[in-house]
């Protein structure tokens, strides 16, 4: 498990996503996709509910977004059309590239952030799938495009229980990678 | 044969030739072969005659072909059998038991048992079913969300794997967890069975729902031995035209490879699966599946069936394309075999070792036999449905299984040494029959047996599974008649769902349907013989009260046990199965396919092996010849009779009033197999003839249970008197009528209008009229006294029942207000 507790987005997205296919030379983009405020984050609720049965009492919201990281030969406002167009519902949801703090649904104060993404060799089907739907778009086919959770929690909670919340939670230290930082 | 494997040191890969056996069983444990001294020694010997060494991906091949996952040793090795003071040698298992009742009984409607993927038997001229359940219990434990939703995708694949192919029409799940508020410690690496469950039920909800199966039977049962070793047993039923039941591979079909592509996912299933788990995993052992690429397969295939484009086809499960090849070649006419170029497979990463390619278990993959005239047809019909096709070799009459990777021979195996070269060795068993004591006469009182019954209602064996139940798509379809989940408000506990396969038959004129249900109860576990004997019939009288016609039933076994190494484990084995037998030829209803999970055990840090219950779970499926009479469990008015068929005894063992009342050396109930027999043919016939309302088996917490949920259910009183129960001599006093878990009885709701010629069809079968239906919903006992001995609300047991769940699972609370619906 990596643990960052530095504040500086750029910097968490380099930890978030360290990529071979960057190292090939193509761009990386981390798509990020939230509920808009105001409407229903069923999955952020029913964490909400589980929390105290690990011993973590001071938690008041969670928020669950999901995260697409794209590595392939596509501009930022190819990546920006994905967004808008492929991986959210613009009705209920917003979405955001590369931490951007752009939108009401990611402007929310302080919170502790946790990231679950599936290690390398772990198949990702969901991340297949959205290779092959951005190729139906007629857009360049990604090398790679891998999916993660991000959690944000706030309330009064210290990184001790969110690591707790992280390991017995959210991930699987079989199958997962995780991060945890405060923002 | 070229080189045998790329340069290693000594250390790491000795000379097999010359290398001690201990050098071996170290390399067997490194590598994760589970192959034992005897098998080591086997290999070696082998290679010795061939005056060469064997390669990674032969003794890779050999490991995982010879697994008791893939293999079966223990039910078919010798076992000799201490049982008290004599001693016997049983010569397999399976042969002896199981394929034994079913040879002996010879139903002409079983038109494929213990051969192929799954179980075949009639459905009706035209179409046949296919039934086949498996565990995925090692994957779940480690990684639930993923390992529950392989296992369903496998058993899926095996239906789809079955003859020509079977397109299913319903998926079933039984699950075996630990309480979810277990509050024990448990070591690092052991997830919580809170999370277990959750992400079990999501993984099996996400496979089946996205490929448009209905997942509509099941059962859970909780019990803190699972806390390290949870059980997920998934099962699917298809539907096929008799014409695909039988297969035949000719020398010269090509071997073509669809679906998804290959991986390092899922390395080593088989050989991980067959010994016990300890906290060190790798993420290799961990597949993930792909609902949307199976689905896609399974459309591409029906369409190809349909063409005749391909000869054969198997899944590739445990094992790979080693084992899925391996197992075709073996079927080739002739002397069979195979020659395949793994450089030709299409792969997810180009850094695969060959050995790799040749074991990789990924998911959603087939192989066919193609004539090499269709392969063109083929390869145009996969790629309309989205499907990737290679062509991988062809199918031979050498007798060989050859494997290259481009220029580079990987592996050259006689056939008959893969399948048949697994040295056998005789396995020592221990029974010993458990110490009871007669049952005692317990006298309790009014208020006492109430509380017992509120207790019972939300005992987490009882309870609701709504939470659960509601997460699968059990209507997609359109045609589950009979639903999990029943009665006026849609939520009392059904015994067996009923499907009309109206979407694969396509004929609404036709009313034949098909019923399918569990039996499970660990807590008998103490008897193995007495609990395969109630699992039986319980699957059965599930059967009976969705009023289908158990005549033609069959059955599908899976033990799921610790490790047959330890004598006792392996007596209880040994026992469970004689049970399965003696119930098969006792109720005439054969067993067409089944499935054993050993070494379902945890070592902890001293060491020691901590085995899990012995559990048998017997699967049911049986025809309904209309459905239009199908029945369902909840009370459906006032004023109708009650009957129960059936005598209570007042042997309590693994009941839930021995588990309040601590009646540890009860007795288990046995089985008057032939009275139970006789009865379910007659209440089939009478729910044929339309002459029941509803009907409910006794199950876990006995006559006050079943009355229980049949009254709130229907939002219908009942009154019962308890003095009219026909009873054993032993069973005395008002608990022990209450709560006994007496097998073979059946609660019958029938119309005053229908007593006569109900009572004319039941003649010849005990069977008493207990009570009445009432419009206010209470449960009104009366006592053996006359008096009512108690008198409770059933909308309150209703609410008990309802709770306990969400409650322990902590869903939904704070949408709801602490779990009131």
């Amino acid at each position: 498990m990596t643990k960052t507790n530095g504040k500086d987005p750029a910097a968490l997205l380099e930890q978030a996503a360290p990529r071979a296919a960057r190292s090939a030379g193509l761009l990386t983009h981390v798509v990020e996709v939230a509920s808009k405020l105001g409407f229903n984050d069923a999955p952020g609720q029913a964490l909400l509910g589980l929390l105290p049965s690990v011993g973590v009492c001071g938690a008041r919201e969670v928020r669950v977004s999901s995260l697409y990281e794209i590595s392939g030969k596509l501009s930022s406002s190819q990546i920006d059309q994905l967004g808008r167009n492929l991986l959210c519902d613009p009705i209920t949801q917003e979405y955001r590239l590369d931490l951007s703090a752009s939108s009401a649904a990611f402007l929310i104060g302080p919170h502790w952030r946790v990231e679950v993404w599936p290690k390398p060799q772990v198949t990702d089907p969901v991340g297949d799938s959205v290779r092959k739907a951005i190729k139906d778009m007629g857009l360049p086919e990604p090398e790679t495009v891998r999916t993660g959770t991000a959690y944000q929690i706030t309330g009064r909670i210290n990184q001790n229980q969110v690591e707790k919340i992280t390991a017995k939670l959210l991930s699987n230290q079989v199958i997962h990678r995780t991060k945890v930082s405060q923002l | 044969m070229s080189r045998p494997l790329p340069a290693t040191d000594a250390a790491a890969w000795p000379q097999w030739a010359c290398a001690p056996v201990k050098a071996l069983q170290d390399l067997s444990a490194r590598h994760g072969w589970s192959l034992s001294a005897d098998e080591l020694k086997a290999v070696q010997a082998h290679f010795a005659a061939l005056k060469r060494e064997p390669t990674r991906a032969e003794v890779e091949m050999l490991a995982q072909s010879w697994s008791e996952h893939c293999r079966h040793k223990t039910f078919r090795s010798p076992i000799r059998l201490k049982d008290g003071r004599s001693t016997r040698l049983i010569k397999s298992l399976l042969e002896d038991t199981l394929m034994a009742a079913t040879r002996k009984l010879a139903k002409p409607w079983c038109l494929s048992v213990f051969k192929d993927n799954a179980g075949v038997v009639e459905f009706d001229k035209r179409w046949a079913l296919a039934y086949k359940v498996e565990t995925h219990n090692h994957p779940c434990a480690i990684e639930p969300y993923g390992g529950a939703e392989t296992g369903v995708g496998g058993v899926i694949r095996d239906v789809l794997g079955v003859g020509l192919g079977a397109k299913p029409v319903l998926n079933t799940d039984v699950f075996c967890f630990c309480p979810p508020d277990y509050a024990g410690e448990l070591p690092e690496g052991v997830l919580h069975p809170r999370r277990t469950l959750t992400c079990v039920v999501a993984g099996v909800r996400d496979y089946g729902n996205r490929m448009g199966i209905p997942t509509a039977a099941g059962a859970v049962y909780f019990d803190e031995g699972y806390r390290f070793n949870p059980l997920v047993f998934v099962g699917t039923v298809g539907l096929m035209p008799h014409g695909a039941v039988h297969t035949s591979i000719q020398p010269g079909d090509a071997v073509v490879a669809i679906g998804g592509r290959t991986g390092r996912d899922g390395l080593h299933g088989a050989t991980f699966s067959s010994t016990g788990l300890d906290k060190g995993v790798d993420s290799t052992a961990v597949q993930i599946g792909h609902a949307i690429c199976e689905k896609r397969v399974l459309d591409a295939l029906l369409r190809a069936r349909s063409a005749k484009l391909y000869r054969a086809l198997t899944d590739c499960g445990a094992g790979g394309f080693s084992s899925a090849v391996g197992e075709m070649a073996a079927r080739v006419q002739g002397k069979g075999g195979a020659r395949v170029d793994l450089a030709k497979a299409l792969l997810k990463v180009s850094d695969l070792e060959p050995w790799e390619v040749w074991l990789s278990e990924a998911q959603e993959r087939m192989v066919l036999a193609v004539p090499p005239k269709n392969l063109k047809a083929l390869q145009e019909l996969m790629a309309a449905e989205s499907v990737e096709a290679c062509v991988l070799g062809e199918f031979t009459s050498t007798g060989r299984i050859e494997v290259l990777h481009g220029e580079q021979r990987i592996v050259d195996l006689d056939l008959d040494f893969v399948h048949d070269g697994l040295p056998l060795r005789e396995q020592a068993a221990l029974w010993e029959a458990p110490k009871t004591e007669p049952p005692a006469p317990l006298r309790l009182d009014g208020e006492r047996c109430a509380q017992i019954l509120r207790w019972a209602v939300s005992h987490l064996n009882v309870c609701s599974r709504e939470w659960i139940i509601r997460q699968y798509d059990h209507e997609v379809q359109g045609g589950t008649v009979v639903k999990p989940l029943q009665g006026i408000q849609h939520d009392g506990p059904g015994d067996a769902c009923v499907i009309w396969p109206i979407a694969v038959t396509e004929d609404p004129s036709d009313y034949r349907g098909f019923a399918v249900a569990h039996g499970i109860n660990p807590a008998l576990g103490k008897d193995p013989y007495a609990m395969a004997l109630a699992c039986v019939d319980e699957a059965l009288a599930n059967l009976v009260c969705v009023g289908a016609d158990v005549s033609k039933a069959a059955l599908l076994d899976n033990f799921c046990w610790g490790s047959p190494k330890d004598p006792r484990q392996l007596g209880a084995l040994v026992r469970a199965a004689e049970g399965c037998r003696d119930a098969a030829l006792g109720f005439e209803t054969p067993f067409i396919s089944g499935k054993d999970s050993l070494h379902n055990e945890f070592i902890d840090a001293k060491g020691r092996a901590v085995p899990i219950p012995g559990t048998l779970l017997i699967s049911a499926i049986a025809p309904v010849p209309d459905i239009r009479r199908a029945l369902t469990m909840d009370m459906k008015g006032p004023r109708n009779a009650l009957y129960i068929v059936g005598r209570t005894a007042g042997a309590l063992g693994g009941s839930l009033l021995a588990q309040h009342l601590e009646l540890h050396a009860a007795p288990c109930p046995e089985v008057d197999v032939r009275a139970a027999r006789d009865a379910y043919r007659k209440i089939s016939l009478a729910a044929q003839k339309g002459l029941l309302l509803s009907a409910h088996d006794l199950s876990e917490g006995g006559l006050a249970a079943a009355a229980s949920e049949m009254g709130f259910s229907g939002d219908t009183g009942v009154e019962i008197d308890l003095d009219k129960l026909p009873r054993a001599k032993d069973a005395a006093g008002e608990a022990a009528l209450l709560f006994s878990e007496t097998p073979s009885r059946i609660l019958l709701e029938v119309s005053p209008e229908c007593e006569k010629e109900f009572l004319k069809a039941l003649r010849g079968t005990l069977c008493a009229r207990i009570g009445t239906t009432l419009a206010n919903p209470v449960l009104r006992i009366l006592g053996l006294d006359g008096r009512i001995h108690f008198e409770e609300g059933l909308r309150d047991l209703k609410a008990l029942w309802q709770k306990t769940l969400p409650e322990k699972l902590l869903v939904g609370l704070n949408a709801r207000n602490g779990g009131k619906r």
